[in-house]
């Protein structure tokens, strides 16, 4: 399904697609493009109505014309296949080389949906990973929050956004 | 033919080294922030450098300006998610050569540095 369609049968409003859609495709080239994965948005929550439950998350702060932040969270056997996508060889534990891959896609997702989002002003910080098996991400109650779960050749996948501003 | 490649992230700096491998380029300088990409610059000049924006230290933008002050013609190439308009201006005006944005495929990184590359 693809992402207006799914935005249509979720009844998403305008405001909210505004921010969902540049999250969704950008997340989508960056698997494509750099680990040659397809990777399709098959969920799309708000408020902390869902709570991923994953290994390893990459969060950048966002500042200026928004402010909040953007976690983009994976298991280990999804990061571990983007490691060996990336480097050629699959890691066995959550190692440096598998945090840096995870702040660098959460840097790249970021990144490039923010200068699609149109609103001007908006600075992001470096991104910082978290790991801890099967933990939650969970937003302050005055952020509006997007949860986008995707699925992915090796396990699924979410980008979160909890922002003021809006 | 001697490169010196600045990202914080050393996944980044793998990629694009692997890139500059496939065009016959292994002498390779890394440096995973801004003032050690001008360090390592000023300690062993080089004939490329790809750097990133967003670095801890100092900034691609302060790396470009910083060895640009030097009277240093050496092609620079900015690779980093920075995309504004006004930001590629910015690195452009401070003499950056070429840009590339990420996301990006290898092909799209491969043809940048062809532009540059001599072995």
């Amino acid at each position: 399904m693809s992402t207006l369609t799914l935005l249509a049968s979720l009844n998403i409003s305008d405001k909210r697609a505004k921010l969902i859609q540049p999250f969704a495709n950008c997340t989508k080239d960056v698997f494509s493009m750099m680990l040659n994965w397809e990777t399709e948005l098959i969920g799309i929550h708000t408020n902390n109505a869902f709570q991923s439950k994953y290994d390893c998350s990459g969060f950048i702060g966002v500042s200026g014309a928004l402010q909040g932040s953007i976690v983009v969270s994976v298991d280990q056997d999804v990061a571990f296949a983007a490691a060996h996508s990336f480097l050629g060889n699959r890691p066995k534990t959550i190692n440096a080389e598998v945090i840096d891959m995870v702040g660098e896609l959460t840097n790249m997702i970021a990144g490039a949906s923010k200068d699609r989002i149109g609103i001007p002003g908006i600075t992001l910080g470096l991104p910082t990973v978290i790991t801890g098996k099967q933990h939650t991400v969970s937003f302050a109650n005055s952020a509006h929050v997007e949860i986008l779960q995707f699925s992915s050749p090796h396990g699924e996948l979410t980008v979160e956004i909890g922002v003021r501003g809006l | 033919m001697k490169v010196l490649v600045a990202d914080d992230s050393g996944i980044m700096r793998k990629i694009i080294i692997r890139s500059l491998n496939s065009v016959g380029v292994t002498d390779i300088v890394e440096a995973a922030n801004g003032q050690e990409a001008i360090d390592k610059y000023k300690e062993t000049p080089v004939d490329l450098i790809l750097t990133d924006w967003n670095m801890p230290e100092k900034s691609g933008l302060d790396v470009v300006v910083e060895i640009r002050a030097t009277g240093s013609q050496v092609p620079i190439i900015m690779v980093t998610t920075e995309a504004q308009k006004g930001q590629v201006i910015s690195a452009i005006q401070a003499g950056v050569n070429d840009y590339l944005t990420k996301p990006f495929e290898a092909d799209d990184l491969r043809a940048k540095l062809d532009k540059f590359v001599s072995v």
